[in-house]
């Protein structure tokens, strides 16, 4: 089986003065059914991030969701780091949620707060079409560069970017809360990943 | 063993432990965050794991290598550095990076004794994004020549060719291939050098990085098959053939009617199939034929490979043999000329100058002389020169020479448009006959016309080399002689935007490319308007002294030329001036013709953009047959686009004298033609605003006629990497003065158009890069 990396979240536990590094399991199960073997990336790497990814030489990367960019520096500079890897590497990248925010926020875009993608559904229309929840504070302020957008919202945000030349895209939703997992995303990653 | 391509410059080091095929110097890297805080560990690291040097300081900065910007060969390296100079090179190189990034590095070699030779290796070919091994190298000690911006010489092979490099880059080539199984086929990008230790030659990889494509590269698989393809066709066609002299061809951008120049090495479909129809495909023959010489008709005289047009010499060479000439010496002929070719390679733009003898000239005799050296008769050689005295002698006859009867044709294609225009014939119908009419009565004539043309400069030239003209002369003589391009100058100044525009409004750069706006669709793209125009001084009267015209007169009689001095130099001039107008007249229909077909394709949404990628052949089968018009174009556009993704990433030589010169081959040094004896030092620019040409140095890759208009914005010099000693736009440059280097070839063009200041000695035959 490939391995396919992932990020995780950081949790702060007061009580214990503590950083913790997490994973919802869902995303792991997601990875699982879909025939790759999660990894997770610790955020506590500092200035070995790289070398970590040279020896693990992953097959594909999945940035998860959880904490706003700037909440958490380590993790922030962790993913751009496996961002710059991924391009150089030629290697596949799914961003989800956060992912996409840091994808785009790779690529030189900005992002916008909005207030109705939280816990709310949406139609998407583009190539990729059907309902979505959201879970998210802010959107992408445009496509990037040298990327396209694959869904729009029905209130006009992109939910959806790919890359023109790299193998990396990017969705707002959670494919993995969903009750029953959508095979049309496994199959899309799993074409992405390929 | 595999690897991945670090963010930082650990990746040299890593390699060290597995690389086979090269050695890796030892490096030494720091961040430039380190550098700053403590630089005396930095220097005490270089010391112990370096030795006393001297070093090589170089840039290794992650924005070299990030696939969204490459910045490669950006930043700068610092050669020969003494350990007491690492300071001052380290900082040199931080500057160079700008605002630099925390994690921007610094790389520090040994420099390498008695390096033999060292250059750059592409797995990929970036203009093409195929798998094409491309090594750049110089012979000699300098490692730093080829990334410092020096031409060097350049090898490319196909991924997987069967046929192997010069020896001397063999270990280059396997390298390239190590390095791609270690990083997973990630396009690589690499520094190496030759070093001679014990007379054996030891390769080093001084720097390796990703390389940046534009798009994903397609696989060798792909391209595997393609090649085979035409190498397939290049077996085929190279065989003896029972209708033609020479036992065997060879294909070339440049000859003839050189598709490179006229076409570009790349046109789009409906470019490639209009230039075809109107000329190579069976007008060019039937002009041969008519003119006297041996009959090819039926004979496409312009193949592709997958949509890259190449000539096919040999088809070339039997044309320019009159047709008297018996089969024997036609035979012997031919391959005389294909070996001279292939012994010269360079000669392939100037062919009809250099290699054929197509038409009698007052120095023909002397010039024939070098036929003996290969076995061929006096007796033979005095027939060919007399049936080439016939030949041309039925061209310059004043009262019923060829010339004359040919610019009658042209205008009948003036009354049969105005006629055509002014009728109620539909857009289609138009389309049809304006294009039908092109070739009668424009591009036949036209081809005749240039010929009279080239034999009326060869005339001349014949008398330089003969003394009777001083150089000086020669030029005196083609300034006085009033051309429709000279006559367009006088115009910009006289007329007003709309008169000007009525009478050269059809003329457009790429005369074939329907997606280049016309003069008179973007007016201002090309013309400052308000600007006012000095009267140009063309007017340089030319005369003949008695004792020239004594001289000449007696040569004429000698020579059995059946013309006079005073008719001679009447049917230079008219060649000359006609071979303008005439192109002037054939390209008005045509222009008009796509204007047609554009307006045609935007009742149906189609843009002229996608028009490019349809085959003319479609506008054909509207006219002829009862079908959806939308359906056919856009079926034919789609075919077009396919076909042209291909030709996209095909790359092939200039010259293709064997199946193997498909998949691997060395890019010919091309002798460019300089223009002028002048010398100039001017920016450089290949972007066509017209309002930034002023005082620079242009580079466009191929200049037909439609790209007149630079000449009215100042421009200080003009390179093109395609055309030919007697192409439109050399003598356009002559005629203007205007310090020029004409067919650069790929090679020179690419690295002449990318820099930022150059010097063009145009005597001296020399350019060099200043910036």
């Amino acid at each position: 089986m490939k391995i396919v990396a992932i990020t995780q979240r950081i949790d702060y536990h007061q009580s214990r003065n503590e950083y913790r590094d997490a994973l919802d399991h869902r995303l792991n199960n997601f990875l699982l059914e879909s025939g790759y073997l999660p990894f997770p990336i610790p955020n506590s790497l500092g200035f070995i991030v790289d070398e970590f990814l040279c020896e693990l030489k992953p097959h594909a990367f999945l940035l998860s969701g959880g904490n706003d960019i700037g909440e958490f520096k380590i993790r922030d500079e962790t993913e751009r780091t496996i961002l710059k890897y991924a391009s150089i590497n030629h290697i596949p990248v799914l961003g989800i949620c956060r992912g996409m925010q840091m994808m785009a926020n790779f690529a030189g875009v900005g992002l916008r707060e909005v207030s109705n993608h939280i816990c709310s559904t949406h139609k998407l229309s583009g190539l990729i079409t059907g309902t979505i929840t959201c879970y998210h504070k802010y959107s992408i302020d445009s496509c990037p560069n040298d990327f396209s957008t694959l869904a729009i919202s029905d209130d006009g945000e992109i939910e959806a970017i790919k890359h023109n030349i790299l193998r990396w895209e990017s969705w707002m939703w959670h494919p993995e809360r969903d009750q029953f997992i959508n095979p049309s995303y496994i199959q899309r990653m799993k074409a992405l990943f390929l | 063993m595999s690897m991945a391509f670090s963010t930082k410059a650990r990746t040299l080091g890593s390699l060290k432990e597995c690389l086979k095929n090269a050695i890796i110097p030892s490096s030494i890297y720091f961040s430039v965050d380190k550098w700053k805080n403590d630089p005396k560990a930095c220097l005490q690291n270089i010391n112990n794991a370096l030795g006393r040097g001297p070093y090589i300081v170089r840039s290794s900065s992650t924005r070299e290598d990030a696939h969204t910007s490459s910045n490669a060969g950006a930043f700068l390296s610092v050669l020969s550095v003494n350990h007491s100079d690492i300071p001052k090179a380290v900082n040199d190189v931080i500057s160079s990076y700008g605002d630099y990034a925390i994690d921007d590095e610094i790389l520090i070699q040994p420099m390498l004794m008695n390096v033999l030779r060292s250059g750059v290796a592409f797995s990929h070919d970036p203009q093409t994004c195929s798998p094409y091994r491309i090594i750049n190298w110089a012979e000699g000690t300098d490692t730093s020549s080829i990334t410092s911006g020096c031409s060097g010489r350049l090898w490319q092979q196909a991924a997987s060719s069967q046929y192997k490099s010069p020896v001397e880059l063999q270990p280059v080539i396997e390298l390239l291939h190590e390095l791609l199984d270690i990083f997973n086929g990630v396009p690589i990008d690499c520094e190496f050098a030759f070093t001679q230790s014990n007379r054996n030659d030891i390769l080093w990889l001084l720097q390796v990085r990703p390389l940046v494509l534009s798009e994903e590269p397609e696989s060798k698989q792909e391209q595997t098959l393609r090649l085979e393809f035409i190498q397939r066709k290049v077996e085929r066609g190279i065989q003896p053939h029972p209708f033609l002299k020479g036992s065997r061809t060879v294909y070339g951008v440049m000859p003839d009617w050189n598709p490179a120049e006229i076409i570009g090495i790349r046109p789009r479909p409906l470019s490639l199939s209009l230039y075809r129809d109107l000329v190579t495909d069976s007008i060019w023959a039937y002009q041969r034929n008519n003119y006297g010489y041996r009959n090819l008709r039926s004979f496409p005289l312009m193949p592709n490979f997958f949509g890259l047009p190449y000539i096919d010499v040999r088809l070339s060479f039997n044309s320019f043999i009159p047709a008297d000439i018996d089969d024997l010496f036609a035979d012997r002929l031919v391959d005389y000329y294909i070996d001279k070719l292939m012994a010269q390679p360079s000669l392939h733009d100037k062919v009809e100058f250099e290699i054929v003898f197509s038409c009698y000239t007052l120095d023909l005799p002397t010039r024939l002389k070098c036929l003996h050296d290969h076995s061929f008769s006096t007796e033979e050689v005095n027939a060919f020169a007399d049936s080439l005295r016939k030949l041309t002698n039925n061209v310059i006859d004043s009262k019923d020479g060829l010339l004359h009867a040919d610019a009658r044709k042209l205008k009948t294609l003036m009354a049969r448009r105005e006629k055509l225009m002014t009728s109620s014939s539909d857009s289609v119908d138009k389309i049809y006959w304006l294009l039908e009419d092109t070739k009668r009565y424009g591009t036949l004539p036209f081809a005749g016309i240039a010929r009279a043309g080239f034999i009326a400069v060869q005339m001349l030239k014949s008398l330089v080399n003969l003394g009777i003209f001083s150089c000086n002369e020669y030029n005196d003589f083609f300034n006085s002689i009033k051309t429709i391009t000279s006559q367009m100058a006088l115009d910009r100044a006289a007329f007003d935007k709309g008169t000007f525009l009525e009478r050269y409004g059809h003329l457009r750069p790429g005369t074939y490319d329907i997606t280049s706006p016309r003069y008179d669709e973007s007016p201002d793209l090309y013309f400052d308007w308000d600007c006012h125009h000095e009267m140009p001084n063309i007017e340089t009267p030319f005369s003949l002294t008695l004792q020239q015209m004594r001289e000449i007169g007696d040569l004429l009689d000698e020579h059995n030329l059946n013309i006079d001095t005073i008719s001679l130099f009447n049917f230079i001039q008219d060649a000359i001036q006609l071979r303008e107008s005439s192109k002037y007249q054939f390209t008005q229909s045509l222009s008009k013709a796509m204007v047609l077909m554009t307006e045609y394709g935007s009742k149906y949404d189609l843009s002229p953009e996608e028009l490019s990628y349809c085959d003319l052949q479609v506008f054909k089968d509207i006219h002829m047959t009862a079908i959806d018009p939308k359906h056919s174009l856009m079926r034919s556009i789609e075919n077009g686009k396919a076909s042209y993704s291909q030709t996209l990433k095909t790359s092939l030589p200039p010259l293709i004298a064997s199946p193997k010169d498909v998949w691997s081959f060395e890019w010919p040094k091309t002798s460019p033609n300089f223009i002028t004896n002048k010398q100039i030092t001017a920016p450089v620019t290949q972007d066509l605003m017209r309002d930034q040409l002023d005082g620079k140095i242009v580079c466009i890759p191929n200049a037909d006629p439609g790209y007149d208009w630079l000449f009215s914005c100042h421009i200080s010099g003009l390179i093109t990497a395609w055309g030919g000693a007697n192409s439109h736009m050399a003598i356009r440059a002559a005629e203007l003065g205007l310090p020029s280097v004409i067919g650069a070839g790929e090679l020179f063009y690419r690295r002449w158009s990318t820099v930022g200041l150059l010097h063009i000695d145009c005597a001296g035959h020399r350019v060099e890069v200043i910036q």
